[in-house]
């Protein structure tokens, strides 16, 4: 008899009571392959105090490509045709329901999705009208939520700035759900690339773990973080909003800089991609070293030397928190959009998103968090706090 | 002794619960290299030498305390220790170290003349053994929780013979609900000495207490103790209605059934240290700072980016959001 079952709620979805993450893989035996129904035994047995490995140190197994989605490439872009919209539609439907794909629809859907994203550009011309939106973090009923706002994909054509996955529980429905859509209404949605659209980040924070608990393995894992190498980095709405994760790069003056990146890899440590995924814009003027580690912080009077040289009207990013769910900085050079609300479930902070109609016309839509209706209250975890 | 049945093990209440949290998050950041600090960590002052055996007390604590554990609190040991995110990496190293920051800057001040420490609400904390082989000036360390808290954690004890012998006569174990009356006899029968400077220790205890028990508190501490340093650590709201810490208190009382009944009501660091400064009429000093101030402050550009590194710290803000919600006070009389 569990005399302390009452210690935290049974959960499936949001527990991960299951499975070690790589990053001390090597420093204990524990089972991370198929028998995450079964979980208690093992879990007693190990675990003891080691300091952690080198986070860089992965496997042949992990390494870029391994998946095989990339292995047969197209060379022209993916074609739709009455099967594969059938086949599109199905799976929106069942994802809309925040039910996963099978591990073989997921091949398939990164397959055709590598066939969309591999011809996009680094700097992807995107027209008005959009609606830009922030982070969503694997908070899935909130991705919803903010369709219902900002109204059906393709009704209303839509820019994602990146950080699909990780934090929330939902990562892989998520991200499953936003590339159905790309491959489905591939001129109706773009879909960039964020910092944790990486296989680093996503092993500390959460979508690797994810990946195993659902799917029993890391295969899912493999196949989207090797087709998160393919997503375009930037997006250049009418020639006048420059979008984009982070921010800006010392080392890249024009827009056209960027379109002389090799965006195909994985994110690196530093230099232009890494910032323009990390950079973040801050008070002080001029280029400064980052907080975070990685990438800039940039100034007001670079901000505005970047609009200035490219002709654009603003920058338009996300990746980091803000309570109203948007912000300004830089004398409105620079516009923040957040669009997780609630972040982990424990920010409070309302998300938003930034509508640009056919005259440029800026309208913000903010939103609280959904109530996660047909969520059982069994499968919520209370979020960690300093008890 | 009888063995231990993991089976057999009582239930633990909301609040008592918190001690596993706490534990845990403790674990996971030894785990993956944030505590113990390092010299380079701080700007000014030295800390270290506190916790020169800090990973073999908690790694010895940790093995002799399985198998009390059931097995969904053993689970759940393990997942903390294994996917603890950087945030509460970090939260855990600061609300550690400014403790222990407090009371060193408090000891120097004795001049090695006796003083006496308390740590109420202890849970599995191990701070007495840091501090009893550090200073022999040490009359006396007591640790204070809910008996089912301390048994648990003597069984761990007693199971390690290198924990015990940390346990010299010097230290105690004081099986007490804070809301049953008085404190003081059951602390002078357990050989505290009313005339000593006495450090008390209320990490993450006030905040669970109800109004009137938790003023109570402070009102006998005060009516019995003619010299010490109380230092609280406990989460804060900043205005009424307060996002981040209104969503702490939904989702805990939802999610936990755990309350922090004071939490809206003390809304400001004013009204929280104001607790203790308008009942210690004989004050030397109080101070009051956000953990994120102390972040800021006291540590190093080396000792941030060290902690950074440790895993991908991405997110200043939610760390900065977080830290700011808890706050560290401390009163010498």
């Amino acid at each position: 008899m569990d005399m302390d079952a009452d210690m935290d709620v049974p959960m499936q979805d949001a527990n991960d009571d299951q499975l070690t993450p790589t990053l001390d893989s090597g420093m204990n035996n524990q089972n991370t392959s198929n028998d995450n129904n079964n979980n208690n035994d093992d879990d007693i047995q190990n675990n003891p105090i080691t300091l952690a490995t080198n986070s860089n140190d992965y496997s042949d197994d992990f390494k870029p490509g391994s998946s095989g989605i990339a292995d047969n490439k197209s060379t022209t872009p993916m074609v739709l045709n009455n099967s594969n919209i059938n086949q599109l539609d199905t799976w929106i439907e069942k994802l809309t329901k925040c039910e996963i794909l099978s591990e073989d629809d997921v091949e398939r859907l990164c397959k055709m999705a590598v066939d969309v994203v591999q011809f996009e550009e680094n700097v992807q011309p995107v027209n008005v009208p959009v609606t830009i939106c922030g982070d969503v973090h694997g908070q899935f009923h909130d991705l919803i939520e903010l369709f219902k706002i900002g109204g059906p994909c393709p009704d209303t054509n839509y820019l994602f700035m990146g950080d699909y996955v990780d934090r929330g529980y939902y990562s892989v429905e998520t991200v499953s759900l936003l590339v159905c859509m790309k491959v489905r209404y591939p001129n109706r949605i773009t879909i960039l690339r964020g910092n944790h659209e990486s296989r680093q980040i996503t092993q500390v924070y959460g979508f690797y773990d994810e990946c195993l608990r659902k799917y029993g393995s890391a295969n899912v894992w493999k196949m989207f973080t090797d087709l998160f190498d393919y997503f375009p980095i930037t997006a250049l709405v009418d020639n006048k909003i420059f979008c984009l994760h982070g921010g800006l790069s010392p080392m890249i003056e024009t827009v056209d800089q960027v379109r002389d990146l090799n965006r195909i890899q994985e994110v690196p440590h530093e230099g232009p991609m890494c910032d323009l995924l990390w950079s973040d814009p801050d008070d002080r003027g001029g280029w400064g070293i980052s907080p975070r580690g990685a990438g800039f912080t940039f100034g007001q009077d670079i901000s505005e030397q970047f609009n200035h040289t490219n002709d654009l009207s603003l920058i338009a990013r996300a990746h980091q928190l803000v309570m109203e769910g948007y912000a300004w900085s830089h004398d409105q050079n620079v516009v923040t959009i957040f669009s997780a609300p609630n972040y982990c479930y424990r920010c409070g902070n309302q998300a938003a998103i930034m509508e640009v109609d056919e005259n440029h016309n800026r309208q913000f839509l903010q939103y609280d968090p959904s109530v996660r209706p047909g969520e059982p209250i069994v499968t919520r975890k209370a979020p960690d706090y300093f008890l | 002794m009888l063995p231990p049945n993991p089976h057999s093990q009582p239930r633990f209440t909301p609040v008592q619960q918190t001690d596993f949290d706490a534990l845990g998050c403790k674990l996971a950041s030894i785990s993956h290299g944030y505590l113990p600090p390092q010299i380079k960590d701080f700007n000014d002052t030295n800390i270290t030498s506190l916790y020169e055996n800090y990973n073999q007390l908690y790694q010895e604590f940790h093995a002799h305390l399985k198998p009390c554990l059931s097995r969904r609190l053993a689970s759940k040991l393990n997942t903390t220790i294994a996917h603890s995110l950087p945030v509460m990496n970090i939260g855990t190293y600061l609300r550690t170290v400014s403790i222990d920051f407090t009371i060193i800057q408090y000891i120097h001040q004795l001049n090695n003349s006796p003083f006496q420490i308390v740590n109420l609400g202890s849970g599995t904390d191990l701070r007495a053994f840091h501090y009893l082989p550090q200073y022999a000036n040490l009359t006396k360390f007591i640790d204070v929780d809910y008996p089912i808290s301390l048994d648990f954690k003597s069984r761990a004890i007693d199971g390690s013979s290198y924990l015990t012998s940390f346990s010299t006569s010097r230290y105690s174990m004081v099986p007490w609900d804070l809301s049953k009356g008085s404190l003081i006899d059951i602390l002078i029968a357990n050989g505290i000495d009313v005339a000593i400077p006495t450090i008390f220790i209320t990490e993450c205890v006030m905040c669970y207490l109800e109004d009137s028990v938790a003023n109570q508190l402070i009102q006998t501490i005060k009516a019995n103790f003619l010299h010490g340093l109380w230092i609280s650590y406990d989460p804060i709201a900043y205005s009424e209605n307060d996002r981040f810490i209104a969503m702490m208190n939904s989702n805990l009382i939802e999610l936990r059934n755990l309350s922090m009944p004071t939490l809206l009501k003390y809304n400001s660091i004013d009204k929280y240290s104001n607790r203790w400064v308008s009942v210690f009429d004989n004050l030397i000093a109080y101070k009051i700072l956000s953990l994120w101030d102390f972040y800021m402050e006291k540590l190093s550009n080396v000792g941030k980016l060290r902690l950074k590194n440790l895993q991908f710290l991405d997110e200043i803000e939610e760390l900065k959001l977080m830290q700011s919600h808890y706050i560290l006070l401390s009163i010498r009389w």
